[in-house]
């Protein structure tokens, strides 16, 4: 990793939605559906949902434990962070 | 719940399972990224347009500065890069040494035939009824509905009690098997309203147990309410209790929640 990259590395989060399973079937097979492989239905988009530019909603969910995270103060805490939602069960 | 019944999971009925789903994602993945969890009431997936499998990134203001309705770790490179900066040796999935962990184990399956969703089935939106003893909802209600049922209040209504595999837990066919009853609002009406599941030879097993309806309502509005009794028992023969456990289902599709992903024998999908 060079300096740059190195210094500003941001977060990388992966948020459950509501499960797991064909990340498991991912990570199992090497092969795509679910997280993270970018091979998913050709009409996924965006119908209702915060454009480019936009600051996201002030939304809390919550962390492993089951403490609150807000996604503003999250965001703040790096100079990127990355979501990815997971349907994985 | 976007894929119920892959591996035998089923939808989590509280915060508390929701994070043992993540748990259990953890072990089986061996990642080592953070992982956070939606409220129940699914306010992450709402801001985000109820993709399923989107990302984002956000910079410190919270702004967005990249988005994809579905993830493209490609993609995601190529804009981490023009953000800051490349790496000399990008990390590779084989650098990760991920586990290959099994699912967790159940007792036989296999041994009750399934029941065949009415074409068309779509999830509905179900309310499970906690109350003060704690017991957990070991066997956990899915009811899907006719498009015909939830357009007209006239159909059919699959409901299946599926065994959640985070608790460890069997039907022991030695003792009384599953029964529920379906109470109508006024007016309304629900064939057959009560149902006593078979009961298999094998002493135990971890098939769901499900039933079809037909439903007869005037008024959409006005939820069923389902009660269910079964013993729970669990895998390490530490207890077998006898629990009783309510549910309202509305007649309206959970948007939320995803197809079943039951699979024939030749791979095809059942449906």
């Amino acid at each position: 990793m060079n300096n740059y990259a190195a210094r500003y590395v941001p977060s990388l989060l992966a948020l459950l939605i509501t499960g797991f399973q064909p990340a498991i079937s991912m990570a199992q097979m090497g092969m795509g559906m679910g997280m993270g492989l970018g091979m998913g239905p050709p009409d996924a988009r965006f119908v209702v949902a915060p454009e480019v530019g936009e600051q996201i909603s002030d939304v809390t969910i919550v962390d492993d434990q089951g403490n609150p995270v807000n996604i503003r103060e999250l965001a703040s805490q790096s100079p990127y962070t990355v979501l990815t939602l997971g349907c994985l069960t | 719940m976007a894929h119920p019944e892959l591996n035998n999971f089923v939808s989590p009925f509280s915060i508390e399972e929701r994070l043992m789903h993540v748990a259990e994602a953890k072990r089986l993945l061996g990642t080592s990224v953070n992982w956070l969890a939606d409220t129940m009431d699914n306010a992450y997936h709402d801001v985000m347009g109820r993709t399923p499998n989107s990302e984002i990134i956000l910079d410190s203001d919270g702004v967005l500065v990249a988005r994809r309705a579905w993830s493209d770790p490609v993609a995601l490179r190529l804009d981490m890069e023009r953000l800051v900066g490349a790496v000399d040796h990008p990390t590779q999935i084989a650098d990760l040494n991920l586990p290959a962990q099994p699912p967790i184990p159940t007792v036989a399956k296999g041994v009750v035939p399934r029941v065949p969703l009415p074409a068309g089935a779509m999830p509905m939106a179900i309310e499970p009824q906690t109350n003060s003893s704690g017991i957990p909802f070991y066997a956990k209600l899915r009811a899907e509905a006719t498009r015909e049922l939830l357009d007209t209040g006239k159909g059919e209504m699959y409901i299946g009690f599926h065994l959640d595999p985070l608790y460890r837990v069997h039907w022991n066919n030695e003792v009384d098997p599953v029964e529920f009853q379906i109470t109508a609002p006024d007016g309304a009406s629900v064939t057959p309203a009560y149902g006593v599941a078979i009961d298999p030879e094998e002493p135990a097993d971890a098939d769901p147990r499900e039933f079809i309806v037909q439903v007869d309502v005037k008024d959409l509005s006005q939820p069923l309410d389902l009660r269910v009794q079964y013993f729970a028992c669990d895998d390490a023969l530490t207890f077998c209790i006898p629990v009783r456990q309510d549910y309202k289902v509305h007649l309206r599709r959970d948007e939320h929640h995803g197809w079943s992903t039951r699979m024939n024998p030749d791979g095809t999908r059942m449906r």
